[in-house]
């Protein structure tokens, strides 16, 4: 049989669909196609697409549940490394294998299901990142700028997150305009419609973003003000600090430059007791029953 | 003073309370309207401080100042510490540019108490309103309740809140006579009651005016008492069951500064509040009862967690057919949650299950070992005697530790 090459570049969860539906109804079996994308090597001697044959004589078709639809496009966000299997070619052998009646392909409990599984996890942990670290950071708004984002923020994820970022921070921004910039792509809010723009096709370079991303935030006195004083000397705990929240996020995160000196300082001494040191010499004043406070 | 030292008195003052968790809000966006903000049910935290604690929620009080003296508390009026009040319009004003550069996903409230209770919580409901109906703030907002307060602002305050909460503070009432003698044990829960009252209000009457969307839940301090955890946990029962709480937080009691004698001067281990979270999820997700958990008094055990420990107290039930096996005692293996008990499930209807599907699905081997079969593995110990089982399995877990 002949093999088949499908280039994936820039390609999302849709293009697959349509391919993978083709192939289905021409029961091309999942050894015969090599899926080539931009984050896998693929097989840099399969040059030049093929053009997918018509549908078989008993053709194969697939209904999957939203569920199920929405862990394969999941899924599909993973950025694998060039060890990994092409994220492409593993859903196909899922779907493949569902068709032909093998329905444990997409449970957890299965080698291939467990692969989709640790995929859609990691997926849906950089979400979470991404909902959770990235921190705007307020721009001078005058006449002049009346277009520009009033809220602008960097950051490097994982895998691929945009488009659940951009859902994400629309409900929560209101009417601000504000710019996610990210080395693959930007979103860009004007505080009704959002898009998703690519480096090379879009307004900004990689230099553009990273020009803002190193742009100095002097109001955050009051954020460490508050990092630092709602921290708990006495419950000290860098194991659970550092395992919640990964250092590879830290960089960005005004309260970096604080974490080791609370670490140190919390170690000599002030672990005996949960109060803020900084309080701890300052004047003090007690109350009176009838509430007059007493200095 | 300044607003950077007041943040920093009135955080320090507020972060003894655990029970600031974010989630239970309904859907809510901004999307293209006025105002900020939104929820989807799901907490998420911001930051994390070295104590592995979740930054959440702009945790803080109003005032520290306080009129009464719970011993435990750094905020007594015999306290020693610097004093601080935010105006209703520092608290916005924090909350909202907080909010706006994603630090946090909204307000946690508490104050001591100045004046008189419904004076405070008047004051409470005034940010809460403010931010809401003014700002048009869609975010989270958690309102510690004054239990003294008039049931009338009780009732305003789950206009403006996700979630309301009022502390037990202690686990028994004898304790709360003795360390918070202001307190009283009856309006702790006169106030748990109308709260619940309003909740169960607003489902029964869908026209019934929104009332704290996200429930209740109290925060009980740890080891500021005698109290074992075989009473904790079956007070924490019956808490449960009468005023519908979300969630019931333990807090290991901190030693604060200048402390008086009533309370202790060293701090129980933070592995006993551990212990008794999750003997309380086992009650909450695994429907454990208190009393399976401690047969009769004394604490949990700081060695194993409470669910081996109860295996292995019941090992005449084990071990048990992976195929065959109610999901009800699937998920009382140790080592196997209920997200994985409802994965064999689904596979076993599929196929039959083999030990290593358990691995794939993430079970921690080692637990569940002893306690399981399935077609192509039986366990070696399942004729070892308690002792040598527990001995086994603790070899390469040392004690503890961990946590710290
Ligand atoms: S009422 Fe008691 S627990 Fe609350 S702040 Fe005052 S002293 Fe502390």
């Amino acid at each position: 049989m002949t093999m088949y090459t499908l280039h994936m570049t820039r390609a999302n969860f849709t293009c697959w669909r349509d391919d993978a539906r083709r192939l289905l109804a021409a029961r091309v079996p999942p050894g015969n196609v090599l899926w080539q994308s931009e984050d896998s090597a693929g097989d840099l001697f399969a040059s030049g697409g093929t053009d997918l044959p018509p549908p078989a004589e008993a053709p194969l078709a697939l209904r999957l549940s939203r569920h199920e639809l929405r862990r394969l496009e999941c899924a599909s966000h993973y950025w694998h490394t060039h060890h990994q299997e092409c994220r492409w070619a593993l859903l196909y052998r899922v779907v493949w294998r569902l068709a032909m009646g093998e329905g444990e392909a997409l449970l957890a409990g299965d080698s291939d299901g467990a692969i989709i599984e640790q995929r859609v996890k990691a997926v849906s942990h950089e979400v979470h990142h991404i909902h959770a670290f990235l921190r705007f950071h307020p721009q001078p708004v005058d006449d002049e700028h009346q277009h520009a984002p009033e809220f602008i923020a960097w950051f490097e994820p994982r895998h691929d997150v945009l488009e659940a970022a951009a859902q994400h921070f629309i409900d929560r921004m209101g009417q601000h305009r504000w710019l996610i910039m990210t080395p693959g792509g930007a979103i860009i809010c004007d505080g009704r419609q959002w898009h998703i723009e690519r480096p090379e096709t879009g307004a900004f370079t990689v230099k553009d973003y990273q020009a803002l991303a190193e742009m100095e935030d002097d109001a955050e006195d009051l954020w460490l003000a508050y990092y630092a004083s709602t921290f708990n000397p006495a419950r000290l705990n860098e194991k659970t600090m550092v395992r919640s929240m990964p250092s590879r996020f830290w960089q960005h995160m005004p309260e970096r430059v604080l974490i080791t000196g609370l670490i140190s300082h919390a170690r000599h001494g002030a672990q005996r007791l949960g109060q803020d040191s900084r309080l701890a010499t300052r004047r003090g004043r007690t109350i009176a029953s009838n509430g007059k406070s007493r200095h | 003073m300044q607003l950077t030292d007041k943040l920093i008195v009135l955080a320090d003052a507020a972060k003894y309370d655990a029970s600031c968790a974010s989630s239970g809000a309904p859907k809510r966006s901004s999307k293209g309207q006025k105002g900020l903000g939104a929820t989807n049910g799901n907490g998420i935290c911001h930051s994390f401080t070295p104590d592995g604690r979740c930054v959440a929620l702009l945790k803080i009080l109003m005032t520290n100042f306080c009129l009464y003296d719970c011993q435990y508390c750094i905020n007594r009026r015999s306290s020693n510490v610097p004093r601080a009040r935010f105006s209703v319009d520092e608290i916005v004003r924090l909350t909202l540019d907080f909010y706006r550069r994603n630090l946090i996903s909204g307000l946690f409230l508490s104050s001591g108490i100045i004046r008189s209770n419904d004076y405070t919580m008047e004051a409470l409901v005034r940010v809460a309103r403010t931010l809401r109906i003014e700002h048009q703030f869609r975010g989270y907002i958690h309102l510690k309740t004054i239990p003294d307060a008039s049931p009338d602002l009780i009732r305003q305050a789950g206009l403006y809140a996700d979630r309301l909460s009022v502390n037990v503070e202690l686990p028994t009432s004898q304790s709360l006579e003795r360390l918070a003698p202001e307190k009283s044990d009856t309006t702790i829960r006169h106030a748990m009651s109308t709260i619940r009252d309003g909740l169960e209000e607003a489902t029964a009457e869908p026209k019934a005016p929104r009332f704290s969307p996200g429930g209740q839940s109290t925060q009980m301090i740890v080891g500021a008492d005698e109290t074992d955890d075989h009473t904790i946990l079956g007070n924490v029962q019956s808490l449960y069951s009468q005023y519908h709480l979300k969630r019931v937080y333990y807090s290991a009691f901190s030693p604060i500064p200048e402390s008086p004698s009533s309370v202790p001067l060293i701090a129980p281990p933070l592995l006993r509040e551990h212990r008794l979270y999750q003997a309380d999820f086992l009650i909450r997700g695994y429907g454990f009862h208190a009393d399976e958990l401690l047969t009769g008094p004394g604490n949990l055990s700081l060695d194993i967690d409470p669910k081996l420990a109860w295996a292995l107290n019941h090992r005449e039930l084990f071990p048990i057919d992976l195929d065959s096996a109610d999901m009800y005692m699937i998920a009382r293996v140790p080592g196997i949650g209920v997200t994985s008990a409802h994965r064999i499930d689904t596979l076993r209807r599929e196929r039959r299950i083999r030990y290593s599907d358990l691995t794939r699905l993430g079970c921690s081997m080692k637990k569940l070992a002893p306690f399981i079969t399935t077609q192509d593995y039986r366990p070696r110990q399942a004729g070892l005697e308690r002792h040598a089982l527990l001995a086994q399995l603790q070899t390469s877990t040392p004690a503890q530790m961990a946590l710290l």
